[in-house]
């Protein structure tokens, strides 16, 4: 049996389908036919095919798999094929060592917590129901204030706005597009936003401009429906990863806390949650400025603007690309961070308060884990640490092993 | 959740172009149950069969680009499992050989293998929309139409009462009718509600 035999059966697998469910084109009817009575042994197949008990004790004996379970299996083949790749990004082989190391101690840790299946659960105790992950969940605000949930919105038009309609796609993205039906013009510009709450996010808006923008949870992004005048300007806060679409007679402008973010064309993450020590913007591609009172830098690709809290310089330093964009990816990235940057991008994923009892428990934490888990298997991935984190409700209590 | 929805060529292009996490889960949710089924025919082993699926869908994964489409996808998964298992089939076979000196005995025949591969894509494509139903509404489609329950006997393996389970078929029969006037979900409808609808 060889690769064109398999295709071919399943074209023709394709087709009994189609005929099955009463949607056979009559060309396709044509072919499946020609197929049937090519030779007896075809009908004798298709005969065996459409015979519903058949079917039917075929898809019952798919229930002896466990779909759930092999996909979390397969994610930690794939942390561990990841780790391998990341040796070869990074550039400093002393942190390369202990990355490729603590990442593969966290697979293990991993693996250990797939065969136990959590059944005794080393430091992970849950009192009272276990936390879910965050999902994809936003709120609009139009400028006459009306709010409207993007989560529960049908795909389609969802509003209209000045003279500008809403519309969310099928796989959740929201653009604009100008509304022919009704033009009202306003003198006063519109201003729409868009809110994620904490356990929430949003991938994709497109603004009315082009640029595309994704929301982190707890954060959120202002911006007038029409740009009009000599700049485009927003304002965010929270954490934002933005590609902006060029356009040299109107730059691109950032308010976020007290300052001002200017872009040449280009793609840059800006990372302002209140709880973090510092606001950090990131370039990915492109050039940008970051601007406050008199500081003014320009960044490079690969660099990352922090301006500490009470700091009035603004420092340059070299980004780990990978941590900064991971959430967008669907991961929480952690290269040497300490268990308060962990528990604080935990708690905004996961929508809850986290409580030290005794001391903080000094950790040095890398590696990197889905944010699809479940808070109890987040921390059962930081197993080898001598922490014990206990789930109650909303609150995650840590306490040192020691 | 993970759950068996249709796969759809736009909604894939981005695990082609880049190897994108959710839509490679959409990709293991669909094909898993099937490809294991396959699997176990043909190395009679349900462990080794889910190893050597989830090894595919692994590499299938590494290797997204290779891929245009959803229909060049699956014949390289249902390739793949078949060379895997017959590979274990030969190293067994071998094993077999050499401890034993006896020829080891095929269990499956190459002809065979094809019929099956279709009977389980069949499957799959035709079922695969009752598995995106909520759980306690497919679990009593289920064993209504698939086991052939009674409502009563359902309601007494669920621990609900007759009317929950004949809500329950209600919520679910709706449903998927909603989905498929909605949406013509192409080859998703159900063999199932092809054979059923008609007489409830």
């Amino acid at each position: 049996m060889d690769e064109k035999q398999i295709k071919e059966a399943l074209r023709i697998i394709d087709l009994v389908a189609r005929y099955l469910n009463a949607q056979l084109s009559s060309d396709e009817a044509v072919k499946l036919n020609e197929w049937i009575n090519r030779n007896p042994e075809n009908r004798r197949v298709f005969e065996q095919l459409i015979n519903e008990n058949r079917l039917e004790s075929t898809h019952a004996a798919f229930h002896a798999f466990d779909t759930p379970a092999a996909l979390q299996k397969v994610k930690f083949r794939k942390l561990e094929l990841r780790a391998i790749k990341v040796q070869s990004i990074w550039s400093r082989p002393g942190i390369l060592k202990y990355a490729a190391a603590a990442l593969l101690i966290l697979s293990i840790g991993a693996y250990f917590f797939i065969n136990k299946r959590l059944a005794q659960s080393q430091n992970v105790q849950i009192v009272k129901n276990d936390l879910s992950p965050g999902s994809n969940k936003a709120i609009l605000t139009l400028s006459n204030g009306k709010k409207i949930s993007l989560t529960d919105a049908k795909p389609g038009i969802i509003a209209s706005d000045a003279n500008l309609v809403v519309k969310k796609n099928t796989n959740g993205s929201i653009n604009y597009e100008n509304n022919t039906v009704a033009s009202e013009y306003r003198d006063e510009p519109a201003y729409q936003t868009i809110t994620t709450p904490r356990g929430g996010q949003w991938p994709q808006i497109e603004l009315p401009d082009g640029t595309k923008v994704t929301l982190d949870a707890g954060s959120s992004i202002t911006y007038p429906v029409v740009f009009s005048g000599s700049e485009r300007r927003v304002a965010v806060t929270g954490q934002v990863y933005f590609s902006v679409k060029h356009n040299a007679a109107q730059p691109f402008r950032v308010t976020v806390k007290d300052q001002i973010i200017e872009d040449i064309g280009t793609e840059f993450n800006i990372n302002a949650f209140d709880d973090e020590t510092a606001v950090r913007t990131t370039l990915i591609e492109g050039s940008v400025s970051v601007s406050k009172n008199k500081e003014h830098v320009v960044l490079t690709p690969g660099q990352q603007a922090v301006d500490r809290v009470g700091n009035e310089q603004i420092r340059l330093k070299e980004a780990n690309l990978a941590e900064v964009i991971a959430w967008k990816n669907g991961l929480f990235h952690f290269d040497h961070a300490d268990l308060k940057t962990v528990m604080r991008q935990v708690s905004r994923w996961y929508d809850v308060q986290v409580f030290y009892e005794g001391q903080i428990p000094k950790t040095d934490i890398t590696g990197e884990v889905y944010r699809s888990m479940k808070a109890s298997q987040v921390f059962e991935v930081l197993n080898n640490l001598k922490v014990n984190f206990r789930i109650d409700g909303k609150k995650i209590i840590v306490t040192d092993k020691n | 959740m993970a759950t068996r929805l249709p796969l759809n060529e736009q909604e894939l292009s981005s695990f082609f172009a880049k190897g994108d996490e959710t839509a490679f889960e959409r990709v293991f949710s669909y094909f898993y149950e099937p490809l294991c089924y396959f699997a176990s025919q043909i190395v009679k082993d349900p462990f080794t069969a889910e190893d050597i699926v989830q090894d595919i869908l692994l590499k299938a994964w590494q290797r997204h680009n290779n891929f245009e489409r959803v229909s060049s996808l699956r014949s390289f998964l249902y390739m793949g499992v078949k060379n895997a298992g017959f590979d274990y089939l030969d190293h067994q076979g071998v094993k077999s050989r050499h401890e034993s000196n006896i020829a080891a005995q095929l269990t499956v025949q190459e002809s065979d293998i094809l019929q099956i591969l279709m009977d389980t894509e069949l499957a799959n494509q035709l079922f695969s929309l009752v598995d995106t139903l909520p759980e306690q509404c497919r679990k009593v489609i289920r064993m209504t139409f698939e086991e052939g329950l009674k409502p009563a006997e359902v309601a007494a393996k669920l621990g609900v009462t007759v009317s929950t389970v004949n809500n329950q078929k209600m919520r679910g029969l709706k449903l998927l009718k909603d989905r498929l006037t909605d949406e013509d979900l192409g080859l998703a409808l159900t063999a199932l509600i092809f054979f059923h609808l008609t007489n409830i």
